[in-house]
């Protein structure tokens, strides 16, 4: 391989990797701030709570007939991360980011959904 | 005799050229990225382009592209194919030509021009599939110009070889 071969392809190489690094900077940024998407809550139904994800926050959801659940908005997440349920299903469901993904728990008839954006996937299967 | 020497020649290397396209679909080699392929068939084209020269280069490598395009693949893929081709020689005449470079950087202005002319083609059908200009740009072209180079340089490495060690044109044109 001459020198003048490796100026050339040396050089092409890089513009396309500055290339590519911007692409996948534009692509990051988005996705990043969390903004258009929600939390929805859901009991039986019917929708009672609805909060940004891009706002740290912790609720404490339902009563002592109706179950008690406290959600954690942090970092453009949500978890559960306690329940007086038996089964701790909602807490093992982990954290939920993405527009279209669900905690749920069965026994208090609690539905967390985070709702707007672009639904990324049609399922998660966990 | 001399004609009867450069169509066995021809054919040879048309038939070699063939087959190392369809050699490199048996090696499973699952490169990810789609529309990402090795290219062996270069080294053929590479071989006939330092040792005969543009015109039959040109002949082997469109006669290659059509036979290639209605056996293994659909000729509806034959637009992409041909017109790859096409830019792809030509822009390694010219590299090649100017008389700066050695087989690498031909080869691999090849690989880059093959799949970027593939890109501009794809470009149409992809922009109505509603992907944006500014994702092909920044996304599939700098991954397609930097596969280009690899693959490129890889057929160089072959090539070069070929080209050191088989000389056929003194007796040939």
């Amino acid at each position: 391989m001459k020198k003048k071969d490796i100026i050339l392809l040396g050089t092409v190489f890089l513009i396309a990797l500055i290339l590519l690094g911007i692409g996948l900077m534009i692509k990051k940024a988005p996705a990043g701030d969390g903004s258009g998407l929600y939390v929805c809550i859901y009991r039986d139904g019917k929708q009672f709570g609805i909060y940004p994800l891009n706002e740290d926050n912790t609720l404490q959801l339902g009563s002592e007939t109706e179950g008690r659940n406290s959600l954690v908005i942090k970092n453009r997440s949500a978890y559960v991360s306690e329940a007086d349920c038996p089964g701790q299903d909602c807490i093992h469901m982990g954290r939920i980011d993405e527009s279209g993904e669900e905690i749920i728990c069965l026994p208090h008839k609690l539905v967390i959904r985070i709702e707007g954006g672009e639904p990324s996937m049609d399922v998660t299967v966990r | 005799m001399k004609k009867n020497r450069y169509v066995a020649y021809m054919g040879l290397l048309l038939a070699a050229a063939v087959l190392l396209g369809y050699v490199e679909a048996l090696i499973p080699i699952d490169l990810m990225i789609p529309g990402v392929k090795l290219g062996l068939a270069n080294c053929a084209i590479l071989f006939v382009l330092y040792s005969f020269g543009l015109k039959e280069a040109l002949i082997i490598s469109l006669l290659r592209t059509l036979i290639i395009g209605f056996i293994f693949t659909s000729p509806a893929m034959l637009i992409y194919s041909i017109s790859g081709t096409a830019v792809s020689l030509l822009i390694m005449a010219i590299i090649k030509k100017s008389g700066h470079f050695s087989v690498f950087a031909v080869s691999a202005c090849g690989g880059i021009s093959h799949n970027i002319t593939q890109l501009i083609i794809a470009g149409f059908v992809m922009l109505n599939a509603g992907a944006g200009l500014l994702r092909i740009l920044t996304f599939y072209l700098p991954v397609l110009v930097m596969a280009g180079i690899i693959t490129g340089l890889l057929n160089a490495f072959f090539a070069n070889i070929l080209i050191k060690r088989i000389s056929v044109h003194s007796d040939m044109l």
